[in-house]
């Protein structure tokens, strides 16, 4: 500990006691999926594309209406058919771009009307497509909804003694209202991706 | 710092490499920013912020420096934008209790005179230091990670050293007298 010479020891004494202070508060070796940046990107980065996705000028109109419609997110889940907020985007992109199409289309077999041309530059009556669909959507939603139950309540009493999970798709039917084959929906994007870390060893070479 | 041919591939915008980039760096940074800064709390937070940073910024990162430098100059930058806060924050504190006895930090380690008298340099010159002698970078990426021209990287941890040289050895010449290294005239 009482080297000679003056530069090259003070170098060689300050990297020793540097790593000798980090040594002493390194933590556990980091995880990405803990990290900030994956929640973030988690919550931010995708309603980040869905946004870009649906929210272009004619379609700002959207939100609106569904909130105009009755009842926020609950309206925008029967609309759409799904809870997962990330269906529901994509579903409500869907609709929206359904819209555009048919406004082109339009367009295309009136092609001397200049109102429908603008009409179509600016996604005007877009609002009007979307709330009809949405509509339609519900009232779609509604019968599935009614079937399932009918057809659940027929199942059950053709066959009062089947033992529960005999049949396939059973428990998913009788236990909510949900539409057959709804309740899988949410399952591909439940799934938290984590990717096993690979060790880390620190290994600074001057 | 590896040699060039021995880094891993990252390619931007692949969250994949971008986590095996923070397994593979989170250490490091912590360590800069452990010298850097005032307490652990503020480096575990500062290095979030840096990544998260670095994560909005990686579709458009070019891979003209390693990964781990253009990390290091976003986590600096951090780091340097943290502790001007937390100046105003200090003076904003002395404003306050204008004549009543300050209380010490209870979050900071026990003195440890090395890393005080690095946290006295200024900021830039102190980062160099320790991308130098801990983390063994070389000019060229001490200057990409500071965001300065490469000329000056050698005067400017020079000039550190000396600095920092002199202040420990003052402060061990006045505690025990005894000196691990040789001490530096103070005319160099």
């Amino acid at each position: 500990m009482k080297p000679t010479g003056s530069d090259g020891d003070f170098e060689r004494w300050l990297e020793r006691e540097l790593r000798r202070t980090v040594g002493s508060v390194q933590g556990p070796s980091p995880r990405a999926a803990q990290a900030t940046y994956r929640a973030a990107s988690r919550s931010g980065g995708k309603s980040l594309t869905i946004r870009s996705g649906i929210f272009g000028k004619g379609a700002a109109g959207l939100a609106a209406v569904m909130l105009t419609v009755g009842g926020g997110s609950a309206v925008a889940m029967a609309a759409t058919g799904s809870a997962n907020p990330m269906e529901l985007g994509q579903r409500v992109s869907d609709i929206v771009q359904g819209c555009k199409d048919t406004i082109r289309d339009q367009v295309k077999d009136t092609p001397a009307n200049a109102h429908a041309a603008s009409a179509a530059r600016t996604n005007r009556g877009i609002g009007q497509c979307v709330s009809s669909q949405v509509s339609k959507n519900r009232q779609g939603e509604a019968q599935q909804q009614a079937n399932g139950v009918k057809d659940a309540d027929e199942r059950k009493s053709a066959s009062p003694s089947m033992s529960p999970g005999t049949v396939h798709g059973q428990g998913n039917g009788s236990g909510s209202v949900g539409a057959p084959g709804q309740s899988g929906a949410g399952h591909g994007n439940s799934g938290d991706h984590r990717p096993t870390p690979s060790p880390h060893t620190p290994s600074p070479h001057p | 710092m590896q040699p060039e041919q021995d880094q891993p591939r990252y390619r931007p915008g692949s969250i994949e490499d971008f986590d095996r980039l923070y397994e593979a760096t989170y250490d490091r940074l912590f360590a800069t920013l452990i010298l850097l800064l005032r307490d652990r709390a503020a480096a575990e937070d500062c290095v979030q912020d840096a990544f998260l940073s670095a994560f909005k910024a990686w579709p458009r990162w070019q891979p003209d420096a390693p990964a781990e430098v253009w990390l290091h100059r976003i986590a600096i930058n951090v780091a340097l934008s943290h502790r001007r806060r937390e100046r105003l924050r200090e003076v904003g504190q002395v404003v306050r209790r204008m004549g009543v006895q300050p209380h010490s930090d209870p979050t900071e380690s026990p003195a440890h005179e090395l890393v005080r008298e690095l946290r006295a340099l200024p900021p830039k010159n102190a980062a160099a230091l320790v991308l130098r002698h801990l983390h063994g970078y070389s000019n060229r990426e001490i200057a990409h990670a500071l965001g300065v021209p490469e000329r000056t990287i050698a005067s400017r941890l020079a000039a550190a050293r000396a600095k920092l040289q002199i202040r420990l050895a003052d402060l061990r010449e006045t505690d025990s007298g005894t000196l691990p290294w040789r001490r530096v005239p103070s005319d160099k």
